[in-house]
């Protein structure tokens, strides 16, 4: 040891802690972003208490507060706020949300009888209610007791109305569409190539399938006259009377009046709703499920058809091909692919799969359909089989070098045991070292599908919409359409959070898309580390 | 055996009588033969006879062949890139490298232990019927019973036979080479070569494989390469010496250690160099 | 345990348990093959994908391909000629005004047509091709306008036939009465058409014009009223040549000692705008042929020794400091082989044949690249013209022969230049990189420079490793080596989870969160960010002369648990005292109220004259930062923590502090580990396209204020390729930007993976 004073004060320790530093600003740029869209994105099905807020130019308003920032311009050493309302009630309003000078409020208080309506349109309303006209024509005042009891039994019986109407316009309308398209596109190719009998086939049909659009039309409207006509009478914010139909209600809630219970119950319906309904206004409300799905389907397709091709090609580098400076480059050049940006792989997506390929598809299978369906392509055009090839492409390096990393670790005694016991090369792969190197692939799997799932560039390029009319799986043969476009949660984050035309109403389901992917991909992510942390423990274990 | 708990000191080594029986003499003969590791030649001119159902023992400094040889017999370093050979091996009067002999045959025919012990990351039965189950066996009751069978004979049956399902690699380190070398006589291969077996043993598990040796040279014949002299003549009917590739003598284990023809023999097995 | 039954000599024959079967043989050959068709099978394609992206590329720099499809006899004295739409039957005008059709497949006569004048004769012809007018000046003076039409007509069979057919117009007296018509010119403006004539009247070039006005009438039928004549230009006194921009909107005479006015319509007249010589330089500053370029904004003038120049209108700064738009140089084109006989643009494009010393060449104004050269055919050219969709073009030669070549010439505007050179494009003021892909007409000129988009990949990618690479690199040498490995256990599956984060998320916060949030409090944001380093110094500095004892409390590998309330603290203070910051160094007069105000955004707009953007190059680099960091990080990492412990032991042991075995040893020992993980951090910012499509404004400037955005390549093509047509110049350019993308990271990844190996040798020998 050193025998001068210094030795008590090591050097360069401010070095150690400014390297700290580094640390401490990963960590918390990590959690600080996964906090903010924790926050952000559970809020959103949350039901604060709604104010009613006197502001002294004498408006009154009533709405849930949004947000509060900074005043732009106002002095950054004393910074005036501002606080942004969703006073809702578009079309009276012209905007969902409104922008106050906090300094404005005058007052602020919680009156138990505000209501926060969800509708089909116009968003929603915050509202106090005044009356309830039943489907009998009856009034109840907000002061009957037998209000609120009346008030839940009408909005049930109007939503059930309302489902019924979708399930006659959306669904069985859509059908008898769809099949008035096909019978259409086959009387023109009947048409055109002169086949009398086919022709009158068709004209049946399509004649038939016309009775059956109109009926169901008059059903529809039927439904629509028969069922429930109640409607709730009650006063805006400026003290206008708004009276909405219940069919027009999705959900009803008294804001300031809801126990804990009651929020936590109204947070899971919210959200139920966001995961298994599908979006309405534009996007900005209602459910994710085409999103959802579109993102599993396309995720779980990708990964069929990654595993295999990277694991055979991983099992030929490592176990077949001949070792040399040709392998080495190779294996540098798949290793690489994995930097490539994945922009790249959706250039290529679009100019191979889709043109060439799709092309290809096209000209040979569905001649028919691009003569007499002015040109629709089918494959030729963007796609959920396009996109999972895309994407399987590009996280193929992801697959390989996982699993030859996985193979590689498997002890060479291992081989020359198993061959040493006569066991064939394909049975020494097979029964020795895809077990054995089992929890490595699959590690690289998860790790594809989490990269596969949270990229949108490559996709944007080759199939992804903002929104699909139709789900790539159904009830009609062949049930899969791989050559749909779809929906994609990263898609729907950016459609939103950067096209939307309101950005304002988007905002509140952006946050929420994002925790959902998010939570998906770094659950994915979790598992691979996981999966990885057993198999080293694995390894460490035996005794090589 | 008292001489196993205290290993002779390298000066005296007690050299086990070499036991004659039947069969054929030259079992494996080895003719001629050079090996080449890419530019490298390891292997040189060797030639040499190893009589059925003996121990034969290969011994020399680290480097000198005599594991490139024994992978030979198996034909274990095609594994390896860029390799040739010259001259022939035989295995009763066929070319190990003839065209019409499957090298899965081969190793079938003669099983190996190797000098780390490599079980399988299965259960204990798993790895013992492996060498079954690759030929086709499925049926369970044949499979258990050359499961006990092959545990007998490899002495540790009586050890793991509660334990068949649990997984190879929690045995320690001796009743893993023993669950190796169990699996290795499983499919009652005719020959089994033996790499270091025990290099990385303590001396009651050698003890314990040294006597398997003994009782298995009954049904096998035995190629086994050693880094200890003592245990080349204990287990071993017969030696050979390589060094530097080349074969330098090969005889009876008790004319090598006792009387060597060569000086570069004599040297070695006193200690002089290796 | 003499097994006596096993006594005999085994049989020579192999027993049945060596023998292999079939199936297991038949399922190693097959599988082998399979996983060998497999693997070649995919590494090959994963070649593929480079050789069909360098495969849509090719076709960008290739030139035209023109071929002669023939020569269709026509009468010698045929001075003009026009064409249906593919070009199956030609007329030609002789010089007396007779129109004459002709079949293109065997030359056999359709239709003839003459005039009836009267005692008027033709003197001058002008054919429009594209629209199928033909104009007549006459001997009075006069103009007649005769239109030409085809109709098709289809037969039972489907077959197609054409009647083509010919419509004389009243003749308007624009010209001074009963000299005779030079040349006649029309041009369709936007309110009204215009007629223009040459006379010679006494020597002296006299040009008169007048305007017809189209209005619709009752019941669809089109009422003409002709203007009085005016007279165009009444100073010239030599007129070589007149070009009239099809929009009737200027007017560019070419005199015969080579001085070109141009004139301005104003609506009523044409005034003077400028005078200039092309030439002026060269020994002989004759014009020898000009021609406007299709867009009408340029003209390419070629002298009698064959030199060309291109000039166009754009803003020039005045001698009183204003700025106008007025015709320039913009162009020095390549010299050609002789004196210009003919300048014909091509419809839709920026291409232009020029006729000169026996040989037609092909060019792309724009790029001034050479497309295709050719041998003229024999006889003066008369007049050429290109077919409106470019596939095809005819010239008509003085000894009565109709010629015509097919072009094949798909990328006309793409050249080396166009994509990475300066070019002076149409209405700019100079030589500039400029990406512009699309625009509302045809007549633009598309910009397809990379430059701009390489520029801005290099200013984001520098903005994200400016932020990423201090935090990653110190984070890896911290947890490398200080860290206790149990918090080290639960960093670094941290760390990866950053690097899962999907770009979308990123770049949506980026853009809409963190932007608008940041924008008000950047010097706040300054200062915390600011003090954060010399803090961690301090607070280092101050433990290493604290006595020992309290020294103690503080276990190595823990520090950071004690930074972290020291550090924000810190940070919130100086957060606070941003403000006051501002109003210190930051306050200028606002330009509306003239108060002064402290706005950092407001100082850096007046101060260096540089815009300023809320989604700025700052944001996109902080927010790059969460790709960027945990792939340098990890690769750091493992590259530190794999430096052999006997090294590290070796310096503590020789009495270095950890932070001298740190920086002396262990860092230069994995210094290539920890540079390939750089090297890998920038190919992956490089490539970032979500978040810079969401947090910048992706404009394609060149600028290296932070406080603007930019376009990166990968932008540049999420944005512009589901709008591009496949196969189009635009498309191509694209996937011209996608290699680059391509190359530029294969190429880093690779240099990275080279160092790496080198790095993991380095280690075999330690």
């Amino acid at each position: 040891m050193d025998k001068s004073s210094d030795s008590s004060t090591p050097r360069g320790e401010g070095w150690v802690w400014f390297t700290g530093l580094g640390l401490i600003i990963g960590l918390g740029m990590v959690i600080g972003l996964l906090s903010l869209v924790v926050m952000n994105g559970v809020t959103v099905f949350w039901a604060p208490k709604v104010p009613v807020a006197l502001v002294d130019d004498g408006r009154t308003i009533i709405g849930q507060l949004a947000q509060r920032r900074i005043r732009a311009g106002s002095p950054a050493d004393h910074p005036r706020y501002e606080l942004q309302y969703q006073v809702g009630l578009r079309e009276l309003n012209g905007n969902s949300y409104l922008w106050v000078d906090e300094a404005k409020i005058k007052s602020e208080s919680f009156p138990a009888d505000v209501l926060g309506l969800e509708r089909v349109e116009n968003g929603p309303a915050f509202v106090r209610p005044l009356s309830l006209r039943k489907s009998d024509g009856k009034l109840i005042a907000i002061t009957d007791s037998a209000f609120e009891p009346a008030f839940q039994a009408e909005v049930a019986a109007a939503s059930a109305v309302r489902e019924k109407l979708v399930e006659i316009t959306r669904h069985r309308i859509g059908d008898v569409n769809e099949e008035m398209d096909k019978a259409r596109v086959a009387l023109r190719r009947a048409e055109d190539l002169k086949l009398a009998a086919e022709i009158a086939d068709r004209r049946r049909q399509i004649a038939g399938l016309e009775v059956r659009f109109a009926s169901l039309q008059a059903e529809a409207k039927k439904v629509v006259e028969g069922g429930a006509v109640a409607s709730l009478v009650s006063k805006d914010a400026a003290g206008r009377e708004v009276v909405v139909p219940l069919t027009q209600v999705i959900r009803a809630w008294f804001p300031n009046r809801l126990d804990t219970w009651g929020r936590v119950q109204l947070f899971f319906s919210r959200l139920g709703e966001f995961i298994f309904d599908e979006p309405r206004e534009a996007n900005t409300e209602g459910g994710l499920m085409p999103a959802i799905f579109g993102t599993l389907v396309m995720t779980v397709f990708m990964s069929l058809m990654v595993t295999p091709f990277g694991v055979i090609t991983a099992i030929y580098l490592r176990e077949y091909a001949q070792n040399g400076p040709v392998l080495r480059i190779v294996r540098i050049s798949v290793n690489n692919l994995a930097g490539v940006p994945s922009i790249v792989f959706g250039v290529f997506g679009l100019g191979f799969f889709v043109y060439v390929l799709g092309g290809s598809i096209d000209q040979l299978f569905f001649a028919d359909q691009l003569k007499y369906n002015n040109n629709t392509p089918v494959f030729g055009t963007g796609g959920l089989l396009w996109c999972s090839l895309t994407l399987a492409l590009m996280t193929l390096p992801v697959v390989i070098v996982a699993t030859e990393e996985a193979l590689a670790a498997v002890p060479r005694g291992m081989r020359e045991a198993s061959l040493a016991t006569g066991a064939s090369k394909w049975q020494t792969i097979r029964d020795i070292l895809l077990p054995a190197s089992a929890p490595g692939i699959l590690t690289g799997v998860i790790l594809a599908m989490a990269r596969g799932a949270g990229e949108v560039a490559p996709l944007m390029l080759v199939g992804v919409v903002k929104l699909a009319p139709t789900l790539p799986f159904d009830g009609s043969a062949p049930f899969l359409h791989m050559d749909r476009k779809f929906m994609h949660l990263g898609f729907h984050v950016y459609d939103l959070g950067f096209q939307s035309p309101d950005s304002d109403a988007a905002r509140p389901m952006v946050f929420a898309t994002t925790l959902l992917l998010i939570v998906l991909v770094v659950c994915l992510n979790i598992g691979a580390i996981w999966i990885r942390n057993r198999l080293r423990a694995r390894f460490k274990g035996a005794s090589f | 055996m008292p001489e196993i708990m205290n290993p002779p000191s390298s000066s005296r080594i007690k050299v086990r009588p070499a036991t004659e029986r039947e069969g054929r003499k030259d079992y494996i003969s080895i003719r001629d033969y050079g090996f080449w590791y890419g530019q490298k030649k390891a292997l040189d001119a060797i030639s040499l006879d190893i009589p059925e159902r003996q121990v034969v023992a290969f011994i020399g400094p680290s480097g000198c062949g005599k594991s490139t040889l024994l992978r030979n017999l198996n034909r274990m370093n095609d594994l390896v890139d860029d390799v040739r050979h010259e001259g022939d091996i035989t295995i009763s009067g066929r070319s190990i490298y003839d065209a019409g002999l499957e090298v899965i045959s081969l190793r079938r025919r003669v099983g190996m232990v190797f000098q780390k012990s490599n079980p399988f990351p299965k259960s204990v039965f798993e790895n013992v019927v492996y060498a079954l189950r690759v030929v086709g066996v499925r049926d369970r009751a044949v499979l258990e019973e050359a499961c006990e069978t092959s545990l007998r004979k490899a002495a540790l049956w009586d050890e793991v036979k509660d334990r068949l399902d649990d997984s190879a690699l929690g045995l320690s380190g001796g009743q893993m080479q023993r669950l190796c070398i169990a699996r290795a006589i499983a499919n009652r291969p005719e020959i089994l070569l033996m790499d270091e077996p025990c290099s990385a043993l303590d001396p009651i598990a050698t003890g314990k494989i040294e006597e398997l040796i003994h009782e298995l040279k009954d049904q096998f014949t035995i190629v086994i390469v050693t880094h200890s002299m003592q245990q080349a003549a204990r287990v071993s009917d017969r030696t050979a010496f390589f060094y530097l590739g080349k074969q330098i003598e090969y005889d009876t284990t008790e004319k090598i250690f006792m009387n060597p023809s060569q000086a570069q023999t004599e040297a070695y097995i006193s200690g002089r160099f290796g | 345990m003499d097994m006596s039954d096993k006594k005999p000599a085994p049989a020579p024959a192999p027993e049945s348990r060596f023998t292999v079967s079939p199936m297991t043989l038949a399922a190693d050959r097959w599988m082998g093959r399979l996983i060998r068709i497999g693997g070649v099978g995919v590494v090959l394609a994963v070649f593929g994908m480079l050789a069909f992206l360098i495969y849509q590329v090719f076709p960008l720099f290739t030139g035209a391909k023109v071929a002669p499809v023939g020569a269709l006899s026509v009468p010698a004295a045929a001075v003009a000629f026009g064409e249906d739409e593919y070009g199956d039957f030609p007329f030609v005008v002789q010089s007396d005004g007779k129109v004459i059709f002709q079949r293109a497949k065997d030359g056999s006569k359709l239709l003839e047509w003459s005039p009836t004048l009267g005692d008027r004769r033709v003197t001058a012809v002008r054919s429009y091709p594209r629209s199928g007018l033909v104009f007549f000046g006459l001997s009075d003076g006069s103009v007649q306008e005769i239109r030409i039409a085809y109709r098709s007509t289809f037969d039972a069979a489907g077959k197609r036939a054409v009647e083509p057919s010919v419509t004389a117009l009243e003749p308007i007296a624009i010209g001074k009465p009963g000299l005779p018509c030079v040349d006649v010119w029309n041009a369709k403006g936007a309110q009204s058409r215009l007629l223009l004539v040459r006379q010679e009247s006494a020597g002296k070039p006299l040009l008169t014009a007048v305007r017809l006005t189209e209005r619709k009438g009752l019941g669809g039928k089109a009422k003409v009223t002709v203007s009085a004549p005016f007279v165009v230009a009444a100073e010239v006194n030599s007129v070589e040549q007149v070009l009239l921009p099809s929009t009737a909107e200027s007017l560019i005479i070419v005199g015969k000692s080579g001085e070109v006015r141009t004139y301005a319509d104003d609506g009523t007249a044409f005034t003077f705008l400028q005078s200039f010589v092309p030439f002026k330089d060269s020994k002989d500053t004759a014009v020898a042929s000009s021609g406007l370029i299709f867009g009408n904004v340029s003209v390419v003038f070629v002298s009698r020794a064959g030199e060309q120049q291109v000039w166009s209108m754009y803003p020039q700064l005045q001698p009183d400091g204003k700025s106008l738009r007025r015709w320039g140089k913009i162009h020095d084109g390549e010299v050609l082989a002789g004196a210009g006989e003919g300048v014909y643009a091509a419809e839709g494009n920026k291409c232009y044949i020029a006729v000169a010393g026996g040989k037609l060449q092909l060019r792309n104004m724009t790029t001034g690249t050479l497309r295709w050269e050719g041998d003229a055919p024999a006889g003066t050219i008369r007049q050429v013209a290109f077919a409106g969709n470019y596939d095809r073009f005819t010239a008509l030669s003085a000894d009565g022969k109709l010629h015509r070549w097919s072009i094949v010439d798909h990328h006309p505007e793409s050249s080396w230049d166009a994509f990475f050179g300066k070019i002076w494009y149409e209405g700019a003021s100079g030589p500039d990189y400029t990406w512009q892909s699309s625009a509302g007409s045809d007549e633009f000129e598309a910009k397809y420079s990379l430059i701009p988009l390489l520029y801005g990949t290099a200013k984001g990618t520098i903005f994200a490793l400016l932020f990423a690479l201090p935090i990653a690199l110190t984070a890896a040498i911290y947890v490398s080596q200080f860290l206790r490995p149990e918090y080290r256990n639960v960093v670094k599956p941290v760390m990866e989870i950053m690097a899962s984060l999907p770009s979308v998320v990123l770049g949506f916060l980026a853009g809409l969160w963190l932007a608008p949030l940041v924008d008000p409090r950047l010097i706040s944001l300054f200062c915390a960010v600011g003090i954060l380093a010399p803090a961690a110094l301090f607070a280092g500095f101050l433990w290493s002369v604290l006595p020992q004892p309290v020294r103690r409390q503080v276990k190595p590998g823990m520090e950071f648990l004690w930074l972290l309330p020291f550090l924000a603290l810190c940070a919130y203070f100086a957060w606070q005292a941003g403000p006051a910051v501002e109003a210190a160094f930051f306050t200028v007069k606002d330009t509306a109220s003239g108060l002064p105000i402290a706005d950092f955004r407001e100082w850096w707009r007046q101060t260096t004259g540089e815009t300023y953007d809320s989604r700025n190059s700052l944001v996109v680099g902080f927010v790059m930062g969460f790709a960027v960091i945990p792939i340098v990080f990890t690769i750091a990492e493992d590259s530190l923590s794999n430096v052999p412990n006997s090294l590290i032991s070796g310096s503590l042991a020789l009495g270095a502090s950890r932070w001298q075995t740190v920086w002396s040893v262990v860092v230069p020992t994995a210094i290539s580990g920890i540079v390939s993980g750089v090297m890998i951090g920038f190919g992956r910012a490089i490539g970032e396209t979500m978040i810079v499509v969401m947090a910048t404004g992706n404009t394609a400037v060149m600028e290296a204020n932070p406080f603007s955005g930019m376009r990166t390549l990968s932008a540049n093509i999420a944005v512009e390729l589901p709008e591009a047509a496949a196969g189009h110049t635009h498309y191509r350019a694209l996937f011209l930007g996608a290699c680059c993308l391509f190359l530029l990271t294969f190429v880093i990844n690779t240099l990275a993976e080279i160092l790496r190996q080198r790095l993991r040798e380095r280690y075999k020998v330690v």
